[in-house]
């Protein structure tokens, strides 16, 4: 067990007030899937954690002008299953599905899922397809709107000052007509961290690509965009040809390691098969899938 | 430490509790409220096990902390059903499904089953797998959980069978009610008053000399009742059939995980801060991680001392090689100079382990005389009492060892786990000492499958006639010889395959490493051995171009043969199996398809005997009692086909046979369960004794009614004339009288040591055995599709169709099929205890030990044959174990049916499986 205080604040405005003074103890806590984990692993220094699953002003999805905007606190359970999500951002949703298993699903946060910042962390992708923003809050109400593309920094390092919150996360809608495809290939069927994880949002005209946002995971020191792949699939017609050459080009901007779930070279060869793999599903079908057995 | 007030509604009531901050709701439910139904296999989210309702969602209750629960309202299982009467649907579903084994993850699955439904009563068999998918069984391979949890769904009720006879039917386990209303007590279920905890210091080097060991600061660590270490205990040296192992390493260390020091103190946190605190200075030593490097000259030496071991039979022992085994038949020269073609292959395998949900667990208290209690989740309670007073210097007669409820065993629970280190602790500090298994203990320090290497050569004539056989396996048993010299025998035996081959050499060795000591998984040396000779003789069929089915018909053993070790097959069948399994996969009729394949793979087993002892006692309302020493691992064999043995033989019903079992003090010897040998061993001693009793209920009453006793039958607890039926007297009534009246109760008590099959001495050297009876054989059929870009296997369709003699029980069976199976696949497929090169173990969690979930275990198809085995009680043979052994090799062989490739390690990841296709792409 840990030692440590506990605080559970209703509200933002309590939030600041109680860790006023004390921020470098701070210990966010949402549905601790993280947490709790980590912590048994470790033995770690004494601190102060604060509970942030009372605070119901954390947990809104909704749709303003053109942008969706999602609360810190938004489960998986409640990102695959919102219309909102559904319709505006399909691949987040499937992220969200394929994310550990339902009891996981249950508990696990956006928020807690990005500022985790694991490499394979699953609803990162979409959200750098779908370029999205991160909205924090610290200390004293400094407010920050991060590019998701600039939140991480490395494994399990953000550009998240220690006390610093994340309140929620936009995106623009992506303009019409667009298709997006996310796949996530891992070695089960249910929890599995990814071996790689891929995220394509297109503009498309008929067959031909106007503006790519290519993201992927477990690829990298963290997620990543592949902005040279996106460059070299824009302006074309999708074809057989083009998605090879993707597949080429992808593998320079990814740097993937060898661990017990991969090595590296499999990685690579991986995120080149998903790459065609989605960008043809988004071309062709408008659809996205979740891992299945690939 | 501060803690927080927090109120919570559970199952109805509410608590008002004071917690520490960062107290999981799985430690608040299961040590304060005492909900121990709720059940820890991981610590962290990664089992399902601790699964509760939480406001009307299913989460995992050790990843939630407790003060974030104020205010809640939670549902465990132990409020599920309606009252005491009456069960929740499910759990009745359950029950009557087969869904219950161990029962270990019922209670997480219960609850994950029930929030879904909730949400979805009608879902689709797809939609329940996935719903369950964060729920692992390691028991059932899950098809009959979903069969339970969707027979609810769509309201349907199912009929077991039922027939007058109790042999054949489906009974339904007598404890599975237990299980589902989550009062089973499991080994970290029990507490005693004043009971404090206990933990063991674990060696941080592979090998190591040991210098000195400064325990002063932990002893002084407020809280702190106990420190020990070899220097505070007197040992002895223990093994199965070397003895070559202290409970504390003394001198060096010789693997990650060798205790060192153990430590009891009044909570969990104090016994780690503890182990901190104390100091080993170690000087390390060169270690060596792999069997052939360790078996050169020149490596490292891990037992300087290993010739002066105490060995319990007669083998070669070599430098790190502490058993060298051989079988020999025939003249192996000649067999091959005579074939047509020769062919030559190597395998390998991982390292696989149990993994059962639940982790060892052990609690020992001693009384005031100095007597000591042990509750153990062994499969052993006998074995263990010889163990402990072996390892301890301790009289066996102040010992008694009671086995717990177990949460699957698999072999995984046969050894000294952490029986000793309790027992050591309550005797220095004189409370009650429980030490329960943390998930990554349990993957650095018990006993897991071993890692194997094999390298086969065959010759064969051009029609398919196998002429010779030379084969060489290697296991790597890790830093102690523990199961290692019986496994290797195991495989000796298992090599020639289930094939007639004339001229036959087959070398075992078994070799030490600085890693775990490997033990006896769940048919040992089945799945390694079947994985390189069943993938060999596809290869060998493949190179003369013929169908792997026609190959193996033509050259299986027939009943009055004699297999490689010279044990002539009775009451065998092995064409009919193979010939069901092909059967039932339509083998001759598969259309050939882009990358999808067909492969099978045969094992034989044989049903484990050993000694044991039984009682069968009448109570005065004329019930019977059943007292045995053995105990259940979960696989339902005490609950369903013994109690239906004894009601057949005695004309009962198998509900009104009360069971007592597994305790040293309280019933007599048994062996221990394992080697398949629960129905055919245990069943059969049960028989013998029920026999005794039936003969002497029918003679009281042939006095009473003036018959011959030879003129009555027996049925439902009544005894009647067979020419006149109207005339009977019941048990209740003869027992009554017997106890009160006249003559004494009536019981018989039968001791039993099933005689080994005869083998041919001249054939084997170094073997630690011979060959048990009850030959029985399996064969195994799947259709599989690799994609060829990612190297992805799917399985598309199983078969597993397996001579069990007689089904005592069909529904347990099919259980015992359906969880091998997944087992096996599992071994196939993804399973590997990883270890680094300093011997860490890299991957000590569910996360990362890829046992497969409802979502990635195919529904295995069981075939049940039936060639009825004389010397099994009913006919019956063992089952548990080859079960799990064909998979791999089936696999292998579909693979190559569907893309040309061999697959020669397991697991068959999709990393490695592509890496051989893009090998041959290269090419
Ligand atoms: C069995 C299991 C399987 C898993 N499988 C996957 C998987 O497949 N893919 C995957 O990506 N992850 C997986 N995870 C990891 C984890 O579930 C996710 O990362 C989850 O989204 C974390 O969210 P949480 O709410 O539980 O975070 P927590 O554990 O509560 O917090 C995680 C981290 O984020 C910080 N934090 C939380 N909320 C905020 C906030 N609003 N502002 C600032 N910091 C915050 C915390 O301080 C902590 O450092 C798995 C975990 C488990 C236990
Ligand atoms: S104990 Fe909670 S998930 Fe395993
Ligand atoms: S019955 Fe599921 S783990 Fe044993």
């Amino acid at each position: 067990m840990i030692e440590a205080e506990y605080v559970a604040p209703s509200n933002l405005g309590e939030l600041f007030k109680s860790i006023e003074g004390r921020a470098e103890r701070v210990k966010f806590v949402a549905g601790c899937t993280n947490v709790l984990p980590d912590l048994r692993a470790q033995n770690p220094a004494p601190m102060l954690l604060v509970d942030l699953t009372g605070i119901e002003e954390l947990r809104r999805i909704e749709e303003n002008n053109g942008v969706i905007s999602i609360g810190s606190l938004a489960t998986m359970t409640e990102l695959a299953a919102s219309e909102i999500i559904r319709t505006h951002g399909p691949i987040l949703a499937s992220a969200a599905r394929a994310l550990g298993n339902p009891l996981t699903r249950n508990r696990a946060t956006i928020g807690g899922n990005i500022a985790d910042a694991s490499p394979a962390a699953d609803t990162a992708p979409p959200l750098l397809a779908l370029e999205a923003t991160i909205h924090t809050e610290g200390a004293s109400h400094a407010k920050r709107e991060i590019p998701v593309e600039e939140f991480f920094i490395g494994p399990n390092q953000t550009v998240l000052n220690q006390g610093e919150l994340i309140t929620r996360i936009t995106f623009p809608i992506p303009k019409d007509p667009s298709a997006s495809s996310h796949i996530k290939f891992g070695l089960r069927n249910a929890m599995a961290i990814s071996v790689v994880s891929v995220a394509v949002v297109l503009e498309m005209q008929g067959n031909l690509c106007h503006r790519a946002r290519i993201a992927l995971g477990s690829v990298a020191p963290k997620p990543i965009r592949a902005y040279l792949t996106e460059k070299e699939l824009e302006g074309r017609k999708i074809t057989e040809e083009v998605l090879e050459s993707c597949a080429e080009v992808v593998k320079k901007e990814i740097s993937p390691i060898t661990d017990i779930r991969a090595s590296a070279q499999y990685r690579e060869h991986v995120t080149g098969v998903l790459l065609k793999r989605a960008l043809w599903q988004a071309a062709r079908e408008g659809e996205n899938s979740t891992n299945g057995n690939i | 430490m501060e803690t927080c007030t927090i109120s919570l509604k559970v199952n109805g009531r509410t608590y008002k509790l004071q917690v520490p901050p960062g107290e999981t709701l799985l430690r608040t439910l299961r040590d304060r409220l005492g909900l121990t139904g709720t059940k820890e296999g991981c610590g962290s989210g990664e089992c399902g096990a601790c699964m509760v309702i939480l406001d009307g969602k299913a989460i995992n209750s050790c990843l939630v902390l407790a003060p974030d629960c104020d205010g809640a309202e939670i549902l465990t299982v132990e409020g599920l059903a309606p009252d005491e009467e009456e069960l929740h649907p499910l759990q009745e579903s359950f029950i009557n499904h087969g869904a219950v084994q161990c029962g270990f993850c019922t209670p997480g699955m219960l609850m994950s089953a029930k929030s879904f439904l909730d949400k979805n009563p009608r879902p689709s068999r797809e939609e329940i797998k996935t719903a369950l998918s964060g729920n692992l069984c390691r028991c059932s391979g899950y098809k009959k959980i979903v069969d339970a949890v969707e027979a609810v769904s769509t309201n349907s009720s199912f009929h077991l069978s039922q027939g007058e006879s109790n042999i054949g039917h489906s009974f339904v386990r007598r404890d599975a009610i237990e299980h589902v209303r989550g009062i089973s007590k499991f080994g970290a279920d029990i507490s005693r008053p004043g009971m404090v905890f206990g933990k063991i210091l674990r060696s941080d080097y592979a090998h190591a000399r040991i210098k000195h060991i400064d325990t002063s600061a932990a002893q002084n660590l407020e809280g702190v009742l106990a420190v020990v270490t070899g220097q505070d205990v007197q040992q002895g040296y223990f093994g199965v059939d070397i003895k070559d192992r202290l409970v504390f390493a003394t001198d060096k260390v010789r693997y990650r995980g060798d205790a060192v020091a153990a430590v009891a103190a009044v909570t969990e946190e104090i016994v780690k801060k503890a182990l901190r605190l104390i100091k080993v200075d170690y000087e390390p030593l060169p270690a060596v991680f792999d069997a052939v490097e360790a078996s050169e000259p020149r490596a490292p030496i891990i037992h300087e001392n290993l010739q002066d071991y105490e060995i319990s039979f007669d083998t070669q022992r070599k430098g790190n090689v502490c058993t060298i085994a051989n079988v020999k038949l025939g003249d192996l020269d000649k067999g091959f100079a005579d074939s047509d073609v020769v062919l030559e292959d190597t395998f390998s395998t991982q390292i696989q382990h149990q993994a059962s949900i639940e982790g060892h667990a052990a609690l020992a208290e001693v009384d005031a005389r100095g007597r000591i209690k042990v509750w153990s989740t062994t499969q052993k309670p006998f074995a263990m009492r010889r163990y402990l007073s072996q390892s301890l210097r301790i009289p066996i007669s102040s010992i008694r060892v009671e086995a717990t409820k177990i949460g699957g065993g698999f072999g995984g629970k046969l050894e000294l786990i952490a029986e000793p280190y309790a027992v050591v602790l309550a005797r220095k500090c004189r409370r009650p000492v429980k030490i329960v298994y943390t998930r990554d203990e349990e993957f650095l320090a018990t006993t897991p499958r071993h890692k194997t290497l094999f390298w086969v050569k065959s010759g064969i004539k051009k029609d398919g006639t196998l002429l010779a056989r030379h084969v060489k396996l290697v296991y790597d048993t890790g830093a102690y010889s523990g199961n290692g010299p019986t496994t290797v025998t195991l495989s000796c035996q298992l090599a020639a395959g289930v094939y007639r081959i004339p001229n036959l050499f087959i070398e075992g060795y078994c070799v030490y490493t600085n890693k775990m000591n490997c033990g006896s998984m769940r048919g040992p040396s089945g799945p390694q051995t079947t994985f390189a000779i069943e993938s060999h003789t596809d290869n060998l069929a493949r190179k003369i171009g013929m169908d792997p089915l026609d190959f193996r018909l033509k050259n299986l053993l027939e009943k009055g043969e004699k297999t490689g070790v010279g044990q002539t097959l009775v009451d065998v069948d092995y064409k009919k199996v193979v010939n069901a399994a092909a059967d039932a996969i339509g083998w001759r009729n598969i259309k050939k398809q882009e990358n999808v394949g067909k492969g099978m793979a045969c094992i034989f087993w044989l049903s484990g005997g050993w000694a044991t002892s039984a009682t069968v006692k009448v109570n005065e309302d004329g019930t019977v009692s059943l007292v045995t020493g053995a105990v259940d691992m979960g696989t339902g064999y005490l609950y369903t086909s013994v109690p239906q043995i004894v009601a057949e033989e005695l004309g009962l019903n198998a509900e009104d046979i009360n069971l007592v079992q597994g305790d040293t003090d309280r019933t007599t010897y048994d062996h221990g369960i394992g080697g398949s040998r629960g129905t055919f061993t245990i069943g059969r001693v049960a028989q013998m004794a029920a026999s005794k009793v039936r003969e002497e209920l029918c003679k009281e009453a042939a006095e009473r009614l003036g018959v011959f006793p030879g003129d009555l039958a027996t049925r439902d607890g009544w005894i009647f004339l067979k020419a006149d039926p109207e005339k009977m007297v019941s048990f209740a009534e003869i027992s009554y009288d017997r106890h009160i009246k006249k003559g004494g109760p009536i019981f018989a008590s039968i001791q039993f040591l099933p005689e080994m099959d005869e083998i041919d001495p001249k054939r084997v050297k170094g073997l630690s055995f011979t060959a048990f009876k009850g030959n029985t054989l399996g064969c195994h059929a799947a259709i599989v599709k690799v994609n060829p870009d990612t190297g992805h296997v799917e399985i598309k369709r199983y078969v597993a169709a397996h001579d069990i003699g007689r089904a005592i029980n069909p529904m347990a069976a099919e259980g015992q099929i359906e969880g091998g199976v997944s087992m096996g696949i599992g071994f196939a497929l993804s399973e590997n205890l990883l270890i680094g090169d300093k011997g860490e173990v890299l991957n000590p969690n569910f996360s990362d030990y890829k046992l497969l979930t409802s979502l990635d275990v195919p529904e295995t198809e069981p075939v049940i044959v039936e060639v009825p085995a004389a010397y099994g009680p009913f006919g019956a043979k063992g089952l548990g174990e080859p079960t799990m052994a064909p998979p791999a090799a089936v696999i292998g062989n579909a693979i190559f049916d569907a893309t040309g490739i061999r697959m020669r390690h397991t697991p068959m990841t999709p990393e490695s499986v592509f890496g051989q296709i893009s090998k041959r792409l290269r090419k």
